[in-house]
């Protein structure tokens, strides 16, 4: 049980600035997925928080209170790292034990709480083994217990199941879930892994180029983008250019309603899932193109259509198309977010 | 640096320097009475003896001394490499048996081994030889250089052999041209050490040699006991400066991993 | 056994190669070939000698009494106390200073080339020359008490401490002291290195403060290294002649010492016994390094392997 509370985290290296003016907030027993790709500086973020890493400004608060100038192991944090850093001179119980070994809890409380995190992990029968007899996801459930065993106020997670192969990670989300369930325990998870920070949390915070794009619960920063960096980091490749004039934005072929000013140059923005396909009809004046190509890829084919705007990717099942065949598009109105052009990077 | 850093590195100037302050004086000084704190007269007497009155036997104890430095160093390289390689790169059984009897004499102290083989040495008219001196320098430089070898190979990948294989060397070339340059870094540390295990030896040269074959070391402890202390000094100074020069001239070919396990 | 480069034991290692006993006799051939025969060989022999076994009377002429003699000997309790004494002292303050040079080196990180230079030269100088300027430097006419003298803390050099062929061995201690930390902390500087700061931040994540951080986490790392190298140090002090017999006293006399006068004096039947004093020292080193490798396996079972 926990909050926490950054406000305009800046943090540097030397010179170059890695996290520039971060503010967010975590609610007690909530689970916040911190997503971006490798080298947004998201790992920076939980060094920061972990006290292992001073900021160059802002400031970082526990539960109300300023943390900025306790060291790490006076935080009320832990932090989980990508690997399992266990104590190679200590067995399994030992490792989890430690943590409470160094900040002086002994006996039977001690004793209790330690077999309780056994329990939550699932390694029971575990505690006298050597650390590098354990399978790579037992590993990781030990450093999970370890930390965890300390009952942090918040739990500090940097891509802990990235060295995992997927059937276990996915059985790994599950076990972060219960955890959170039964412990009640507010947590920061970093990953670079979409459908992971979707799977896991209540919230997914997007950082890009070391700054807070959007956040917001999954659904939301997945289909209502803020921005159309944002709308690319999630797959919407798709970018038809045109205007906005009067609440409409006008495409080549293309024409929807919407709320933003207007402006000469804009882009609308869709999902590939979201392209539907017709048979063209001759004469209409709807977008058309050829197939140009396409991709088996298991559940959905990929097949990219060639149309007088560019190329247009489409996710289908089961398509019934065939190469070099005309074919007609429609992009729903509400599937299409309009952004004004600017802003593309 | 910060200032923890820069007390750091000149109390370790300090301390490496310290020894030689003494020996530059001393082999420098020409009248030094106690209690001055420095010699009343300098002068060059004690380097001129070194160079010239006593030139040829300094020079032949040199020569000696780097001979049979590089000889052992030689052999043992000879005698390390494919041990190295059997025990970093394979497993048989054994091996723990085999590896603790190769590499105990580097531990233990020549004394016994050179005082048991003496006696024998002098029946096979090795002793007071050159080839006696080598082969007594042997047995505790072959053990440190398969020690040295044996960490290199077990970092080794022999896969880059047969893939060379493939691309058509021979089995010759790939020792030549592809093991050697890849364990390079290593096969000159060992060397280093076998120079210098050979290089600053004493009591078995003494032992085994006899008094008669006339290294470096054996020569500066006859000066120590004729108590001329400048010249004691000057020579002290000529055993420092080979083993200087094998440092720095290996510097590069070792690179990052430094001297590390010498002694 | 501690090898150099990575600090882990090759032999641990899960290369799983295996070749032909053919191949395999070849490599190691000649390499058990100089151990055995020079080595074992000269230790088998030492011990002949010891006993008196005279090459043409066969093995019946083997006695106890040398071996006998020296273990009645009043002097080997005093001699072997001093010896350990000696050794002992100088392995235990070499480590102590290399675990914390060890530890402000790899804090320096990239800056310090130039001290990583400096400290690889002591161990290239001789034992021996060291010795000689340890004689320089601290003998009542050395530089030190010429220093003392001129800014007037003592009067001449009979008022200086005896610190070379004194009793307490200071003059030994300061060669093996001088000599075996760069020895240590190189080697401790391989693990440190290899170890780097991400268990450590752990640690700290865990609750463990900066001393409890050196004591549970980088103490148990370097544990290995730490008594390996020690354990070599100790093994060398123990059987090496030049420093005592430069700077040690004439009574009692350090081990290998005394070993050495009863092989080269002139009564020749004080020879057996100088070579039984030989063994003695070889004997308590084989226990040393069995005890080192022991001490390392059961380092290993608990799963050392950093």
């Amino acid at each position: 049980m926990g909050r926490l509370e950054l406000r305009e985290l800046t943090i540097r290296y030397g010179a170059k600035t890695v996290i520039s003016e971060l503010n967010l907030q975590l609610q007690d027993g909530e689970i916040l997925s911190l997503l971006g790709p490798s080298g947004a500086g998201k790992s920076t973020v939980l060094k920061a928080v972990a006290g292992l890493l001073p900021p160059f400004s802002g400031s970082i608060a526990i539960n109300g209170q300023p943390a900025d100038h306790l060291p790490a192991e006076r935080r009320d944090t832990v932090l989980i790292f990508q690997k399992p850093l266990l104590f190679p001179f200590l067995n399994v119980g030992q490792n989890i034990a430690f943590g409470l070994r160094m900040t002086g809890h002994r006996g039977a409380a001690a004793r209790q709480r330690i077999e309780r995190m056994i329990a939550i992990t699932g390694l029971q029968g575990l505690e006298l083994r050597r650390v590098h007899q354990l399978s790579g996801g037992q590993q990781q459930r030990v450093a999970l217990a370890r930390g965890l065993v300390l009952e942090p106020s918040i739990l500090l997670l940097d891509e802990p199941f990235s060295s995992l192969d997927a059937e276990l990670r996915e059985q790994m989300r599950e076990l972060i879930r219960t955890i959170q369930q039964q412990t009640k325990t507010t947590m920061l998870f970093v990953t670079h892994d979409q459908s992971e920070a979707f799977g896991v949390s209540d919230r997914v915070a997007l950082l890009l180029d070391g700054r807070l794009r959007q956040t917001g619960p999954p659904e939301q920063v997945f289909y209502r983008p803020a921005d159309v960096d944002v709308a690319r980091f999630f797959g919407c490749n798709n970018v038809l250019p045109g205007s906005i004039r009067d609440g409409y934005f006008h495409g080549a072929r293309v024409r929807v309603p919407t709320e933003r000013a207007d402006c000469n140059e804009a882009v609308a923005m869709i999902r590939p899932e979201d392209v539907r396909l017709y048979p063209a009809v001759p004469g209409s004046d709807r977008p058309t193109g050829r197939i140009s190509g396409i991709r088996f890829q298991g559940a959905m084919s990929r097949l990219t259509v060639t149309t007088e705007d560019g190329p247009v990717s489409v996710l289908s099942i089961r398509p019934h198309w065939h190469l070099g065949e005309l074919v007609g598009l429609e992009f729903p109105a509400d599937r299409l977010h309009v952004f004004p052009a600017g802003q593309e990077k | 640096m910060n200032g923890r850093g820069r007390l750091l590195f000149w109390t370790i100037v300090l301390s490496v320097g310290m020894p030689f302050v003494p020996l530059l004086l001393w082999s420098f000084s020409e009248r030094w009475f106690f209690p001055a704190l420095w010699p009343q007269d300098f002068g060059l007497r004690a380097w001129g003896y070194v160079f010239t009155t006593a030139g040829s036997q300094i020079l032949g104890g040199l020569t000696t001394s780097c001979l049979l430095a590089l000889t052992t160093a030689a052999i043992s390289l000879l005698v390390g490499i494919p041990a190295g390689r059997a025990l970093g790169l394979y497993n048989f059984p054994g091996k723990r048996l085999v590896a603790l009897v190769l590499i105990m004499p580097i531990i233990v102290p020549p004394l016994a081994v050179a005082m048991g083989l003496h006696l024998w040495f002098i029946r096979l008219g090795l002793a007071e030889t050159f080839a006696g001196v080598v082969l007594i320098h042997l047995t505790f430089c072959v053990p440190y250089a398969i020690f040295v070898l044996w960490g290199v190979f077990s970092d080794y990948n022999p896969e880059i052999e047969e893939q060379a294989r493939t691309l058509g060397a021979s089995a010759g070339r790939v020792v030549w041209s592809v093991m050697l340059p890849m364990i390079l870094p290593g096969v000159t540390v060992a060397a280093l050490f076998s120079f210098l295990l050979s290089w600053s030896q004493y009591l078995s040269t003494l032992i085994i040699g006899g008094g008669k074959l006339l290294t470096l070391p054996i020569l500066l402890f006859a000066l120590m006991d004729s108590g001329d202390r400048p010249v004691a000094a000057a020579v002290s100074l000529v055993f420092v400066v080979p083993a200087f020069v094998a440092l720095v001239a290996s510097a590069r070919s070792i690179g990052r991993r430094g001297l590390q396990g010498v002694r | 056994m501690l090898h150099p480069g990575t600090s882990s034991t090759p032999a641990v290692r899960p290369t799983g190669r295996t070749t032909t006993a053919g191949t395999l006799c070849l490599l190691l051939g000649p390499a058990l070939a100089v151990v055995l025969v020079l080595f074992a060989g000269g230790l088998v022999l030492g011990m002949l000698q010891a006993g008196g076994y005279v090459p043409g009377r066969g093995l019946s002429s083997l006695t106890v009494e040398h071996v006998g003699n020296v273990l009645l000997d009043s002097e080997l309790l005093r001699s072997f106390g001093l010896t350990f004494y000696i050794s002992a002292t100088s392995t235990l303050i070499a480590c102590l200073v290399s675990v914390l040079l060890a530890m402000a080196l790899v804090r320096l990180a990239g800056r310090s080339r130039t001290i990583y230079f400096l400290l690889q030269l002591p161990l290239t100088v001789p034992h021996l020359v060291i010795a000689i300027s340890v004689l320089l430097l601290l003998s009542p006419s050395g530089l030190i008490a010429r220093l003392g003298v001129t800014v007037g803390l003592i009067d001449g050099a009979s008022s200086f401490p005896l610190l070379v062929n004194d009793p307490l061995g200071i003059g030994i201690l300061a060669v093996y002291v001088w000599k075996e930390i760069p020895f240590i902390t190189f080697m401790l500087l391989a693990v440190l290195k290899n170890m780097g700061t991400e268990l450590l931040e752990a640690g700290a994540t865990l609750k463990a403060t900066r001393r409890q951080r050196f004591f549970h986490i980088t103490l148990p790392i370097i544990a290995p290294a730490l008594g390996a190298s020690g354990l070599i140090v100790f093994a060398f002090t123990f059987g090496a002649f030049e420093v005592p017999y430069l700077l040690g006293r004439t009574h009692p006399l350090l081990l290998p010492v005394w070993a050495y006068r009863n092989y080269s004096d002139i009564d020749l039947l004080s020879r057996p016994e100088g070579i039984a004093i030989g063994l003695l020292i070889t004997v308590i080193i084989i226990v040393s390094i069995v005890l080192s490798h022991l001490l390392l396996g059961f380092a290993r079972k608990r799963g050392i392997t950093v």
